[in-house]
C-alpha cells in the first residue's frame, strides 16, 4: 500500500472544469472519503486516480512518484465498483484469481493467495459458486477480494454500498472498515451519502462544484465546518440556518418576527452586516433555564428512538432531533436554547459563506 | 364511518400472486401508510383503489359505497405516481391546474381562483419558481414535487401517493416530508401512502400496514410497529441501524429462560426476562432474538455481559457504532452515544438490556452480508 | 489537430459521394445534347436551359406530378389512419407482440419484383389497374409495417401512467387523446408522414406495372418515357428527374426539425 497525493489536479471536459485544481494527500493506511452531491467532481477525481480518465493538468503521485502517465493496470489500483462488476461466467474462485492470472502468475503461487483473500472476506464457502448465486453483499465482498488480491497500491471504492438493502448495507460497511484495518490498506471511498462517509472514514474531503470545500476529520467537519455548504451537507436533518444581522462585536439579531438577539463567541464583522446563524438539530434544546427563543411546535415526526420536531421561530422553521421522551404536540408553545459552543456564524447568505471563528 | 375500506383484495398478474386477501380500513382524515419492499404488492393495492388495477377478488369501498367496478374518472381520488407521469408538453402550471379543469369537476374555477390554488400548493412544495417551465427542464426532485402538487391541488375523497419522496435527495426529502404532512393535515385529507422507507412511514403516518409478498404482516401505529414488532420481518424492516437478529436456542433453566447461540466464537448465553413472549414463539426450541443496536450496552460491570473483540468501529458525529462478529457470517452491532475510546480487535463487554429484547419465530433467512 | 483534419476530409468525401449523382444529373440537365455522352466528360460548357421546357411538354409532367401528389398523399393518409391506432393498441394492450415483429419482417422479406406479378393479377380482377386507388393501396401496404413499427416504439415511450393520471384527474379517453396524447404525437407523425410520402413519391416498380395510362401514372414511372426507341434522351430525362425530386427535397428540409426529433425520441432522456 502506498500514500496518494494530488497536486493541483484538474479535469476539464471541452473547456469546462469538472474538477478545479484540487490538492490533498492520503497517508499510507488512511481511510479517506470523498463526499459531495452528484456532479460535484468526486467521481472524476476517483477515475483520475484510477487512471480511467486523463488528468488535464496537475500531478498525481503514489509514494511521491508521479503516475500521471501510467495506464490503470500499471498503477496497481484495486477498485470496488457500485455494481460489483464481477465476471458472470467465472466462479468466485476464478474471479478472485483473475487479476493474478492476467499477470501470468503460476497456479501454485496463485492458490494460497486466493485462499487467504477468501478467508479474509469470509467467502470461502462459496468459492465454487457463480456470482449470480450470491447475495449482493457477498458479491461486493468477492469484488473486494478481487481488488485486493494482488496487493494494490491503493484501494478505490466507488459507492460500493449503493445497491444494497439497508440491512446488508450497515453490516457490509462494518466489514469494509474491518478489512481496511486488517490489511492496513490505503483506501479512498467515494460517496454522496454523508452518513456512510462519516461512519467509515478517518478523514473526509467534501467537494462541490468541482472544488474542494473542506478536508478534515469527521469531528472537524462536524464542529468546525469551513463554510455554509459543508455545514449544511453533513447531518440529517441538516443544520438549521437563520438569516441574521450583526448588532455588535459579539451579538447578532435574527431576521425573523420578534427579532431576538443572541450572543456568540465568534468575532463578528462590522454591525449591520447580513450573516447566517447556524445550529444543528442535535444541539437545539427545548426548555431549560436559559431557554429564551420562543417558538411554536409545527410537527412532531417519529423516527424510531428519536423524534424530529419542527418548530416555527418567528416565521422560520427549525428542526430539532431529540429522544422520544418529549410529549410534544403541534401548536405547543416552547422556548429554545442554543448552547453557546454549538452556535455557528457564516459571513454571508449563500453556500460559499465562510464560517467565522 | 370509514372513509376507505378494502375487503379481501386479491390480485394475480399472470400466475404471480401480487396481493393476497388484504383487508383494511382508513378513517376520515387518517394518514395510512403501506410499507414494504419492492414487489410486495404495495402499488397494486394503491392502483386498485384508483381503479387502474381491477382486483380478481375483493371490494373497494369509499364512504361505504362499493366502487370496485366504477370507472377511474368517477372515483374522485387523486394520485401521485412514483415516476411522476407529468404531461410533458404542458408547463408546470398547466400540469398542476389540469385536474382543476377536468369536465367532471362540479364547478369551473375562475382564472384567479385557479391561480391562487396552484400557487398555494406550489409554494408549500417549493416549486413556485418553476411554474413556467416544462417538465423536461426540471430535475427529478422538482418533477416529483410537481407530481405531488398536481395530486394535492384538489380535494378528492382519498389521496393516493406512490413513493412520492423516493427520488428526492436526502435534504429535500426531509423538507418535503414535513411539508407533505403539513399539507395533509391542513386539508384534512385521507391519505393512502406507499413507501419502502420506514422513516417516512413512521414520521408521516397515523397507522402503518406492513406488506410482505402480498400479505399483511402487521398493522399498527408507528409506536406499535417500532416498539412491538409482530415478526422478525417487521423488526428487520424498521429501525436504523437495523435491529440485530440472532438465531439460537431457547431453553428453560430452572425458573428462567436461557437463550444460547450455537457455535459462536465465545459462549453466548443470555438470560431472558419472565415477560419474554415465549408463548408467541411456540415454546422452547430454535428462536430468533432481536435487539436494537441502541439497546446494547458496553457495560463492564454487567453480570451477564459477553466479551467479544470489536470487529469494526464506525463513528458518526454524535455516536459510535461497534460491530462484533459471531462467526458464520453473523455480525451484531451496538450503538453507543458519544465517541467511544476503543480500537478494533479489543475485546469489550457487551450487555443485553433484558427488557428490550424481542423473541421471534424465524420467518426468513438472514441475508448473508 | 490532425485527427480533426482527417474527420473533415472523411465528411467531405462522404457528402461528395452522396451528392455526386444529383450533381451529375444537374450537370446533364444543363448540357447541350451533343456533349451528354462525351468521353471524357466535358466539364466546361455553355449551360442551356432548353431541356426543362422540353421535358415538361414532351413528358406531360404537370398531370404526372399531380398524380404523384394524389398517390403519395392518399397512401400516406391511409397509412396514418391504420398505423396510429394499430401501433397504439400494440403498445398499450400488448396485442400480439411477437406477431407484430413477424408481420413487419414478412412484408419486408419479399423482394418487390417477386410480388409485383401477383399484385398485377389481383388488381386486374378488382379493376384497380390504371387507377389512383390501385397505386395508393400498393404503396400503403408497403408502408403499414414500417410506420406501425416506428409509432409502436414511440407509444411504448409514453408512460401509460400519464393516461391513468389524466383519468384520475377526471378526463375521459377521447379527451385524453385530444389533450395529452395527440400533442405528443407531432414528431413521430412527421417522421412517419415524410417516410411514407417519400417512399410513395419515389417508388417506381409498382407505379410502373400497375399503371399504363398518363391519367394514373406517377412522375417517377413517367420518366421512363425518355428511354425511347432512338436512344436515351439524357438532357430532358435529367431535367425531368430533377423536377420530380424537387418537391420532396423542399418538403424534407421543411420538416427536418420534426424528423430529427422524432427519430431521436427516447434516445435523449426527457
Amino acid at each position: 500500500m502506498k500514500s496518494v497525493s494530488l497536486h493541483d489536479v484538474r479535469k476539464s471536459y471541452g473547456g469546462v472544469d469538472a474538477v478545479k485544481g484540487i490538492s490533498f494527500e492520503v497517508a499510507k493506511g488512511e481511510f479517506m472519503g470523498i463526499l459531495g452531491p452528484s456532479g460535484c467532481g468526486k467521481s472524476s477525481t476517483l477515475r483520475m486516480i484510477a487512471g480511467l480518465e486523463d488528468i488535464t493538468s496537475g500531478e498525481l503521485r503514489f509514494d511521491g512518484v508521479v503516475v500521471n502517465e501510467l495506464s490503470p493496470k500499471d498503477r496497481g489500483i484495486g477498485m470496488g465498483f457500485e455494481n460489483y462488476a464481477l465476471y458472470q461466467p467465472l466462479t468466485v474462485r476464478e474471479n478472485i484469481a483473475f487479476p493474478l492470472e492476467a499477470r501470468g502468475m503460476p497456479r501454485a503461487e496463485m492458490a494460497p493467495r486466493v485462499q487467504k483473500m477468501a478467508k479474509l472476506m469470509e467467502v470461502e464457502d462459496v468459492l465454487d459458486r457463480k456470482p449470480y448465486e450470491l447475495s449482493g453483499g457477498q458479491q461486493q465482498r468477492v469484488s473486494l477480494a478481487r481488488a485486493l488480491v494482488r496487493d494494490p497500491s491503493v484501494l478505490l471504492l466507488d459507492e460500493p454500498l449503493s445497491h444494497m438493502d439497508r440491512h446488508a448495507r450497515v453490516r457490509l460497511r462494518a466489514r469494509i472498515r474491518h478489512i481496511h484495518d486488517a490489511i492496513g490498506a490505503t483506501s479512498i471511498y467515494v460517496t454522496h451519502d454523508q452518513e456512510e462517509a462519516v461512519a467509515l472514514c478517518d478523514r473526509v474531503a467534501v467537494m462541490n462544484f468541482g472544488d474542494l470545500q473542506q478536508i478534515g476529520s469527521v469531528e472537524e467537519l462536524w464542529h468546525r465546518p469551513r463554510n455554509r455548504f459543508v455545514a449544511g451537507f453533513l447531518g440529517q436533518p441538516a443544520m438549521n440556518f437563520i438569516p441574521s444581522v450583526t448588532v455588535d462585536r459579539h451579538r447578532l439579531r435574527f431576521e425573523v418576527e420578534g427579532q431576538p438577539t443572541i450572543e456568540v463567541r465568534q468575532a463578528l464583522p462590522e454591525p449591520g452586516r447580513r450573516v447566517t446563524f447556524g445550529i444543528r438539530p442535535e444541539h437545539v434544546r427545548i426548555g431549560g433555564e436559559d431557554a429564551s427563543i420562543p417558538g411554536r411546535v409545527v410537527l412532531v415526526e417519529m423516527e424510531g428512538d428519536v423524534d424530529v420536531i419542527t418548530i416555527d421561530v418567528g416565521g422560520i422553521e427549525l428542526k430539532t432531533r431529540t429522544g422520544t421522551h418529549w410529549a410534544m404536540a403541534s401548536g405547543d408553545q416552547v422556548r429554545l436554547a442554543f448552547p453557546v459552543e454549538s452556535r455557528h456564524v457564516f459571513d454571508g447568505e449563500d453556500d460559499a459563506a465562510p464560517a467565522l471563528a | 364511518m370509514d372513509k376507505l375500506q378494502l375487503q379481501g383484495i386479491t390480485k394475480h398478474y399472470g400466475r404471480t400472486l401480487a396481493v393476497d386477501d388484504v383487508s383494511f380500513a382508513c378513517t376520515r382524515g387518517e394518514f395510512f401508510s403501506i410499507l414494504g419492499a419492492s414487489g410486495a404488492g404495495k402499488s397494486t393495492l394503491l392502483k386498485s383503489v384508483a381503479g387502474i388495477v381491477q382486483p380478481d377478488r375483493g371490494r373497494v369501498l369509499i364512504d361505504g359505497h362499493d366502487v370496485t367496478k366504477r370507472p377511474i374518472q368517477d372515483r374522485n381520488v387523486a394520485m401521485a405516481f412514483e415516476n411522476y407521469s407529468l404531461y410533458p408538453q404542458m408547463k408546470v402550471y398547466e400540469n398542476i391546474a389540469f385536474p382543476l379543469r377536468a369536465p367532471t369537476r362540479p364547478r369551473r374555477l375562475s382564472p384567479t381562483e385557479e391561480r391562487a390554488k396552484v400557487t398555494h400548493v406550489a409554494t408549500i412544495l417549493g416549486i413556485e419558481p418553476y411554474l413556467d417551465r416544462l417538465p423536461g427542464q426540471l430535475s427529478g426532485g422538482q418533477r416529483q414535487r410537481v407530481s405531488l402538487a398536481r395530486a394535492m391541488v384538489r380535494e378528492p375523497n382519498v389521496f393516493l401517493l406512490d413513493e412520492p419522496l423516493a427520488h428526492l435527495d436526502a435534504k429535500l426529502k426531509f423538507q418535503t416530508r414535513t411539508r407533505l404532512k403539513q399539507l395533509a393535515v391542513e386539508i384534512g385529507a385521507t391519505t393512502l401512502y406507499v413507501t419502502h422507507d420506514f422513516r417516512e412511514a413512521l414520521s408521516l403516518s397515523d397507522r402503518i400496514l406492513i406488506l410482505r409478498q402480498g400479505r399483511i404482516e402487521q398493522i399498527g401505529t408507528p409506536k406499535e410497529i417500532y416498539h412491538a414488532p409482530a415478526t422478525d420481518f417487521v423488526a428487520a424492516l424498521v429501525g436504523d441501524p437495523p435491529m440485530n437478529l440472532i438465531d439460537g436456542r431457547v431453553a428453560r433453566a430452572g425458573d428462567r429462560l436461557r437463550f444460547e447461540v450455537e457455535d459462536a466464537p465465545v459462549p453466548i448465553v443470555i438470560d431472558l426476562p419472565e415477560n419474554a413472549a415465549i408463548d408467541r414463539i411456540g415454546g422452547e426450541g430454535t428462536v430468533r432474538l432481536g435487539c436494537r443496536p441502541g439497546d446494547l450496552r458496553i457495560a463492564p460491570d454487567d453480570r451477564g455481559a459477553i466479551r467479544l473483540p470489536i470487529y469494526a468501529i464506525e463513528h458518526s458525529a454524535e455516536a459510535s457504532l461497534l460491530s462484533f462478529s459471531l462467526g458464520h457470517d453473523r455480525i451484531i452491532q451496538a450503538q453507543v452515544p458519544g465517541r467511544i475510546d476503543a480500537r478494533a480487535g479489543e475485546p469489550v463487554p457487551i450487555g443485553f438490556a433484558a427488557d428490550r429484547l424481542f423473541l421471534f419465530r424465524k420467518s426468513f433467512e438472514l441475508g448473508e452480508v | 489537430m490532425a485527427r480533426n483534419l482527417l474527420f473533415w476530409v472523411g465528411i467531405v468525401l462522404l457528402v461528395g459521394a452522396c451528392l455526386f449523382p444529383i450533381l451529375w444529373m444537374l450537370n446533364l440537365s444543363l448540357k447541350p445534347n451533343e456533349l451528354a455522352q462525351a468521353v471524357p466528360p466535358a466539364f466546361f460548357f455553355e449551360p442551356t436551359f432548353e431541356h426543362y421546357p422540353t421535358a415538361w411538354r414532351s413528358a406531360n409532367l404537370g398531370p404526372l406530378l399531380l398524380n404523384s401528389v394524389i398517390v403519395a398523399v392518399g397512401s400516406t393518409i391511409l397509412v396514418l389512419l391504420v398505423s396510429v391506432p394499430a401501433a397504439y393498441s400494440f403498445a398499450r394492450y400488448e396485442t400480439s407482440r411477437g406477431h407484430l415483429l413477424f408481420m413487419i419482417l414478412s412484408t419486408r422479406m419479399m423482394p418487390a419484383a417477386a410480388i409485383v406479378v401477383p399484385y398485377y393479377l389481383i388488381f386486374r380482377q378488382f379493376g384497380l389497374l390504371n387507377t389512383h386507388m390501385g397505386v395508393i393501396l400498393a404503396h400503403a401496404f408497403f408502408n403499414f409495417s414500417f410506420c406501425t413499427f416506428v409509432l409502436y416504439g414511440f407509444f411504448k415511450e409514453i408512460d401509460p401512467n400519464i393516461e391513468y393520471s389524466a383519468m384520475i384527474d377526471g378526463y375521459s379517453r377521447p379527451q385524453i387523446f385530444r389533450k395529452i396524447i395527440f400533442p405528443l404525437l407531432k414528431p413521430p407523425i412527421a417522421v412517419v408522414t415524410s417516410f411514407s410520402l417519400m417512399f410513395s413519391w419515389n417508388e417506381f416498380l409498382f407505379a410502373f406495372v400497375l399503371t399504363r395510362t398518363d391519367a394514373s401514372r406517377t412522375v417517377t414511372a413517367g420518366i421512363e418515357q425518355f428511354w425511347t426507341m432512338t436512344g436515351i434522351q439524357w438532357g430532358p430525362m435529367s431535367a425531368a428527374a430533377l423536377i420530380a425530386i424537387a418537391p420532396m427535397l423542399v418538403f424534407s428540409i421543411y420538416l427536418q426539425k420534426y424528423i430529427v426529433r422524432g427519430l431521436t425520441f427516447g434516445a435523449v432522456k426527457r
